[in-house]
């Protein structure tokens, strides 16, 4: 399904660690010191599924919508760490990716999730524990809604506004987004600019109202 | 007798002879012309040939790596490092207390995937560069690849000088401000010429970090954008990417904290790094074993240096030999003249010494004329030296200009000019003491007489 051009791309994060002529192995532990000097950044982190990670751009490296989120709604000092995953559940976003947005103080979390998870009861449970912990954190948590395409869609939506309204999360409206697009939700292919109009309605929802 | 009245009388006899004068203070001023614009050339190609074999830093700047020393390795420029050795803050200060030691420069290096400025300029009309580099991860010139971002105390430039072609160096507290070289123009299928248009636009970095999960191994990046605000003229160690070293060590942190990051080249030494600037070059070889007595690796171009300055004095000594053969052909051209003056007036010496003018009186007259024309001659000569340097630095500049090089810089070399003036007359009164000797020697009545 991926062209050449998306396989290269998929590999290029990898390739990036086979730098490093001055920098070599080490057996002592311990990782680098800090700048006493350096200013606190924001941090956007993005938590989803294959959407989220760009699968189905050819340059997910500057289409995905975290990437165009990033340069469109934040300024030039911002951090963005993406903790998607292909074909991740909220039960698994649990694990590595709310690890990581916990350890590098994510001053923004974006998450779009919903379409892989086995229940929308687990889904709720899940999402809620996922909120809670980032916004205990001190995040700012943006929550994407599904599209309402397929059977579940619309209880999924009403666990997200719930625990958005609960836990002082931002709704995003991606349903009325992805209006003209059928079919796309958290763990679809995108094109470039559907990947556009996710990361503008997740630009819109950190706008002050 | 007096001075007064000595060089009213050499005035006059000069500005009487006027051709011959002219014609004696021509072959001054061409031996001298010789002689500076040579030893300009010479000391200008001097300091280019060394600035270039000290690219990066000055002369006696010594590069120490995260290694302990080969213990078997002979004594060269770039031995083979031992077992890796962390670089942390005590061993930088350990090493910044050492004798001989003028400075210290931390430096951080860590791998980036690099996305080009979306904006990225178009290269400038008649200018082809050929983009073949296997980092490249496309064909196209915005395509991502892979560099080294270089992080530096830039609070310590003195100490590691860097040369702009364009724009200026990032703030050393900006988290967002990063210089590329003129080899990250190339890679973008820019050349030199763009520099300036590259300025201002941003580009994206991303350190990456393995993270394992289960069975699956996973790669995320932590991007940061920077907006480019300088163009350096030299590679800057292995990147091409200049940055505070907050920058390049938050990069660092994250990609150092991964599951398997030595796999890839990342390491957890707190420095990758130490760019320490011996206090003269003679104290290169000393600084470098007491670096290795505490325990880490070194590498400096000495030995090449030593030999470049070796090759270069000979070049020098060649120069100065031309230069000279001119400078004894004048003086003879001088002593000649005065000889042939000495001839033409010895009834004017005669008159001279018949109204009680002394032996030292006629001598100081002729060595003063003698100097008169010296001084001219070598002020003519040493100002026209510099300038025919100055006009084959454009010459050299131009065509360095063409090959992508920078240029050479000649200055005011006020030694020369001064030393050429004052060499000249000197030269001149030398050349003058035996007409003037002859001249003072000669015997009121003979010199009568001959008329």
């Amino acid at each position: 399904m991926c062209s050449s051009t998306t396989l290269r791309a998929c590999t290029a994060l990898v390739l990036t660690l086979t730098l490093g002529s001055c920098s070599r192995s080490s057996g002592s532990s311990g990782a680098p010191a800090r700048s006493a000097t350096t200013e606190r950044r924001a941090v956007l982190v993005t938590i989803g599924s294959a959407a989220t990670f760009g699968d189905g751009l050819a340059n997910k490296l500057r289409d995905s919508w975290p990437q165009k989120l990033y340069h469109e709604a934040f300024p030039t000092s911002t951090v963005l760490v993406n903790a998607s995953d292909r074909a991740v559940t909220v039960g698994r976003a649990l694990g590595q990716p709310l690890a990581l947005a916990l350890e590098v103080h994510a001053t923004v979390v974006a998450v779009w999730l919903g379409d892989t998870d086995a229940s929308v009861e687990n889904f709720g449970t899940s999402l809620d524990l996922l909120v809670e912990r980032l916004r205990d954190s001190g995040a700012r948590v943006l929550l994407g809604n599904l599209s309402r395409d397929r059977a579940g869609d619309a209880a999924a939506n009403d666990a997200i506004a719930r625990i958005a309204r609960a836990r002082g999360a931002t709704l995003v409206d991606l349903t009325t987004a992805l209006s003209g697009t059928p079919g796309v939700g958290p763990s679809s292919l995108v094109d470039v600019a559907t990947s556009r109009k996710i990361a503008e309605a997740f630009a819109a929802a950190l706008a002050p109202s | 007798m007096n001075y007064r009245d000595a060089i009213a009388i050499a005035a006059r006899s000069v500005t009487r002879r006027l051709g011959r004068a002219v014609l004696t203070v021509l072959a001054v001023a061409l031996a001298a012309a010789l002689l500076s614009s040579l030893l300009i050339a010479g000391t200008a190609a001097r300091s280019r040939v060394l600035d270039d074999v000290s690219r990066g830093g000055p002369l006696t700047g010594i590069r120490v790596d995260a290694a302990a020393p080969d213990a078997g390795a002979l004594d060269t420029d770039n031995p083979p490092q031992g077992a890796p050795r962390p670089i942390d803050e005590a061993a930088r200060r350990r090493i910044a207390a050492l004798p001989g030691v003028r400075g210290v420069v931390a430096v951080v290096v860590n791998p980036v995937l690099v996305i080009p400025p979306a904006n990225l300029p178009k290269p400038t009309r008649g200018t082809t560069t050929t983009i073949n580099d296997p980092r490249l991860l496309g064909d196209e010139p915005g395509a991502p690849f892979r560099d080294q971002l270089v992080g530096v105390d830039l609070t310590r430039l003195t100490d590691v000088p860097v040369s702009l072609e364009a724009g200026r160096l990032p703030d050393a507290t900006s988290q967002t401000e990063v210089a590329v070289t003129e080899g990250f123009l190339r890679r973008l299928g820019l050349t030199k010429k763009d520099a300036e248009r590259i300025l201002g636009t941003e580009l994206e970095l991303g350190a990456a970090r393995l993270f394992s999960e289960r069975d699956a191994t996973v790669v995320r990046g932590r991007w940061t954008r920077m907006n480019i605000v300088g163009v350096v003229a030299q590679q800057i160690g292995d990147g091409q990417l200049l940055a505070p070293i907050a920058s390049a060590t938050e990069a660092r942190h994250w990609a150092a904290s991964g599951s398997n990051s030595a796999a890839f080249g990342v390491d957890s030494s707190p420095y990758s790094a130490l760019f320490v600037v011996a206090r003269s070059l003679a104290l290169v070889s000393t600084v470098r074993a007491e670096i290795t007595k505490v325990g880490f690796s070194t590498s400096a171009p000495e030995t090449l240096i030593a030999s470049v300055q070796r090759y270069l004095h000979v070049v020098e000594i060649v120069l100065g030999g031309i230069g000279l053969i001119g400078l004894v052909i004048a003086a003879l051209g001088i002593a000649n003249a005065m000889l042939a003056a000495v001839r033409e007036r010895r009834r004017e010496i005669g008159v001279l010494k018949a109204i009680g003018a002394r032996d030292r009186d006629v001598r100081r007259i002729f060595l003063l004329e003698a100097a008169t024309l010296g001084c001219i001659g070598g002020a003519i000569g040493t100002t026209a030296g510099w300038l025919t340097a100055r006009a084959l630095a454009g010459v050299v500049n131009g065509y360095l200009a063409k090959e992508g090089l920078a240029g050479v810089s000649l200055g005011v070399p006020t030694t020369v000019l001064i030393g050429g003036v004052i060499g000249a007359t000197l030269l001149a009164l030398v050349a003058g003491t035996i007409p003037a000797q002859r001249a003072a020697r000669l015997p009121a009545r003979q010199a009568m007489g001959d008329r």
